[in-house]
């Protein structure tokens, strides 16, 4: 008997038209680790929760087909035996948590399914060990960082010790460093070998090398293939593209170099995981060449487009700290400059005082001491209306913004609010909705807009004012590959159409392949200012930050290769134009 | 962040070591005590022994506790100065005034209804304030639970959206900044400021419906209600010294009735006075 048994299994939730999920089959013995891949809204989450019984047993919806976990009918067995043979992780690390303290999260779920104390306290011990907590148990819940959290929440799971344990983007909420660290943690779950694992997860670079097998989703819920990852890729990668679903950034630079080499009449397989891609590589390039790796020059791929305009400072800062009341300083002794045109980044481990700077820039926050000056004047003597007609702002989280009941209006709210004529809101709002291409949508209530349409909204809102310069919190944060793409090719268009981009950011990628400087924050002060690709040759400093380098220089590392004067590729298309 | 005034401050005493269900009696029993008298100085004498349980029975210091203890001095003052002028007594033409302020004459009614309502409305306060400071919430909820028989699912439910309400204000604060960041103030009319707190009402609201669905998830998944009993990581009992506390308690309070009766200042108990 297979541990896992799902089939024909369809769920359709009340009030909605199709189901989320339909006509879905599989097993799964006992130890694998799966991974679950499909676009958003797909069914990935619901197919978490129908393994556990909260589906169909706690929501309301048509079910049909049969999930048996260890030959447990999930719609008829008891919620307290299923989910103690099956944890799920969730994705939002602020509402997985019960109790006020770490230790009584960790025994409320012990506490529901009637464990006696004695047993309840070996094993609040045995799991708050496993995820390296034990000496944060009498800590208070709300005081731990997001990827604590996340650790936390994997304890309470760890503790009624199940067999199977399901992961529903447990990274999308975490910076790089606590990512990382949640994956070591995985790995090590995999290797002991006592879990079957089922992930949903779309960061796939350092994931690769243990996944089994992966279910891919179609968007309507089906189940469009079940196999080992690399029959997976090979064979649905056009659908894969298609969906929008994120592949490992090896396979994607494979791919990239499959069609260069095509030319010249050499095959390639893509890679998967990053060691096998170095290996790969490296036999690719005795087979070029075997006199020299050091090549070339660097090329700077991302060229400059040679702004006749002068530059001159934007805005400026100057000796800026800053203390909230009576605590320690969360800034200390920032200065820089960003010019007209520059394409920024703001990077820095979470609680490194990113967000409070920019907080800062907008004129949220008063300094404690030092000055910001906006086109040379000191922010804090502009008009706070102002601001935003200079300088626009977008959040991490798009729906904080929403206030109407339409996308037309709630683009239009600002202008309304400026008493501009309603001929003047047309034409402005609706070049802007084309623009974004939302222009189908206006009729809907912000909030039922998907993910990337509603970043897309929230951007558009910003640019009302026409403003030079415009700061980003995080814009790709949790999206899938399509929306990913399509917000750095606003970002780009917005740059190349003169205007001055900041973006804080965690991923690495996006700054390796689009910035041009970096502002690099480390509990509260700056540990590098200057240009992007020098940057990402500083490893020591990398390291210290807790900051990854991009996929692309490990691997030249990995695989020797350099530019002439030592230095490593930090792009794709500079790895390419390398190994080529 | 601003703290909230009221908290638990973790220490070691005699009140922090009494059930918390039991200590929850004695301060409603006291409560119920203090409102009844009508008298000034014997308000003042439950006021005084409020103060030195406070002292020795809490181990808590003033500066702990001195943003609740101004709020509660600022409004004890209020209500009884505002009695000692407006009560109804001043205005009855026949009562003689026992001294004036301005136009405004004092009886003698008024002088001690203010006092007495301005003492127990301190020591009403006070009580609060030794109570929260001296008992964790999760340790009272579980008291709660497991003493007084309450529902767990209720019991637990209701913690868990106390848990939230921090997350709520820190999120209430993010759509006001993104608001102002983005240029969209309200008019400068009442009405138009109102119209945009509904606004930003439904915003938090929206969000916090979906993050307590989340919720509700985690918790299930975790057997939360699964089944009608539940064991217990903290076992909260009933002792001897609980039982003993309780009675001191109630005896305290008759005795200081008694005395006060005796030498002639306790007439009558009143809830209206």
């Amino acid at each position: 008997m297979s541990q896992i048994s799902v089939n024909n299994l369809t769920w359709q939730y009340d009030g909605r038209l199709t189901p989320a999920i339909s006509n879905i089959s599989f097993e799964v013995e006992r130890g694998g680790f799966i991974l679950i891949l499909g676009s958003s809204g797909s069914g990935k989450s619901t197919l978490a929760l129908c393994l556990n019984g909260l589906i169909p047993q706690e929501m309301t919806g048509k079910f049909s087909g049969e999930v048996r976990i260890e030959g447990l009918l999930t719609n008829k067995a008891s919620l307290s035996q299923l989910t103690q043979k099956v944890g799920v992780i969730f994705q939002d690390p602020e509402s997985q948590i019960a109790m006020l303290k770490v230790e009584d999260d960790v025994a409320f779920g012990l506490e529901n399914r009637l464990v006696p104390l004695n047993e309840m306290k070996k094993w609040v011990k045995k799991s708050l060990k496993s995820v390296g907590l034990l000496e944060n148990k009498d800590d208070i819940t709300s005081n731990l960082s997001g990827g604590m959290k996340q650790k936390l929440s994997l304890a309470s799971m760890l503790a009624p010790m199940p067999d199977i344990l399901v992961f529903d983007e447990p990274t999308s909420n975490l910076d790089p460093k606590s990512t990382q660290d949640l994956f070591n943690m995985i790995h090590k779950l995999k290797q002991s070998g006592k879990y079957t694992l089922l992930t949903v997860e779309h960061k796939l670079d350092y994931l690769m090398d243990i996944v089994d097998r992966v279910l891919l989703l179609n968007p309507d819920g089906t189940l469009l293939a079940d196999s080992n990852p690399r029959n997976i890729l090979k064979k649905h990668f056009l659908r894969i593209k298609e969906y929008g679903i994120w592949v490992p950034t090896v396979f994607w630079i494979g791919i990239k170099l499959k069609d260069r080499l095509k030319e010249k009449d050499i095959s390639i397989e893509p890679p998967l995981t990053i060691d096998e891609a170095a290996n790969k590589f490296k036999l690719l390039l005795k087979d070029i060449k075997d006199d020299e790796i050091n090549i070339g020059k660097k090329v700077n791929v991302k060229e400059k487009k040679e702004s006749q305009d002068k530059k001159f400072k934007q805005i400026e800062v100057k000796d800026l700290n800053f203390a909230y009341t009576n605590k320690k300083y969360v800034l200390k002794n920032i200065s820089f400059a960003v010019n007209n045109g520059d394409f920024l980044a703001i990077v820095g481990p979470n609680g490194s005082g990113k967000t409070t700077l920019v907080k800062i820039l907008t004129g949220l926050l008063k300094p404690s001491s030092g000055t910001i000056s906006l086109y040379g004047k000191n922010i804090l003597t502009i008009d706070p209306v102002e601001i935003p007609k200079k300088m626009g702002f977008v959040f991490q989280n798009p729906e904080h913004q929403f206030l109407s009941d339409t996308v037309y209006n709630e683009i239009a709210l600002s202008l309304r609010l400026a008493n501009k004529s309603e001929d003047f809101i047309k034409k402005k709002v609706n070049n802007l909705l084309k623009q974004f291409e939302l222009i189908e949508l206006k009729e809907k209530n912000p909030f039922s807009l998907s993910q990337g349409q509603k970043r897309r909204l929230s951007v558009a809102t910003m640019l009302l004012w026409d403003q030079d310069i415009l700061i980003f919190d995080e814009p790709t944060f949790g999206q899938d590959f399509k929306n990913s793409q399509q917000m750095w090719n606003i970002l780009k268009e917005l740059n190349s159409m003169g205007k001055t981009i900041i973006v804080i950011t965690h991923d690495m990628s996006f700054v390796s392949e689009l910035t041009e400087k970096v502002v690099l924050l480390f509990e509260g002060e700056i540990k590098y200012l200057g240009n992007t690709f020098d940057l990402f040759q500083k490893r020591g400093l990398l390291l210290n930050s807790n900051l990854m380098e991009p996929l692309p220089t490990t691997l030249a590392r990995k695989l020797k290769i350099s530019f002439k004067d030592g230095v490593f590729p930090t792009t794709i298309d500079e790895f390419l134009y390398l190994i080529n | 962040m601003p703290e909230i005034f009221f908290r638990y401050i973790e220490k070691k005493s005699i009140f922090h070591s009494i059930n918390p269900s039991i200590k929850l009696i004695a301060v409603l029993i006291m409560f119920v005590a203090v409102t009844l008298v009508v008298d000034p100085i014997t308000s003042l004498v439950f006021l005084l022994l409020v103060i030195l349980s406070t002292k020795f029975l809490s181990n808590l210091k003033y500066r702990e506790i001195i943003t609740p203890l101004i709020l509660s001095i600022s409004t004890a003052a209020f209500i009884a100065i505002f009695n000692i002028l407006f009560y109804k007594t001043n205005f009855v033409p026949e009562l003689p005034a026992i001294f004036n302020i301005g136009r405004l004459k004092i009886t003698d009614a008024a002088l001690k209804i203010g006092l007495s309502r301005g003492i127990r409305v301190f020591s009403l306060i006070n009580l609060s304030i030794i109570f929260v400071s001296t008992t964790d919430v999760t340790a009272l909820v579980d008291s709660l639970v497991q003493n007084m028989k309450m529902p767990y699912r209720i019991a637990y439910g209701t913690l868990v959206a106390y848990r939230m309400i921090p997350l709520l204000s820190d999120e209430f604060s993010q759509i006001q900044a993104s608001q102002k960041i983005r240029g969209v103030l309200p008019k400068k009319n009442i009405r138009s400021k109102i119209e945009f707190f509904f606004k930003q009402a439904i915003t938090l609201m929206v969000g916090a419906i979906r993050r307590s669905d989340r919720l509700a998830l985690a918790m299930d998944s975790k057997a939360f209600g699964a089944s009608k009993k539940r064991s217990f990581y903290r076992p909260k009992r009933v002792e001897f010294k609980d039982v003993i506390f309780l009675i001191s308690t109630i005896l305290v309070i008759l005795i200081t009735y008694y005395i006060m009766w005796k030498i002639g200042f306790l007439k009558k108990l009143g809830i209206l006075a």
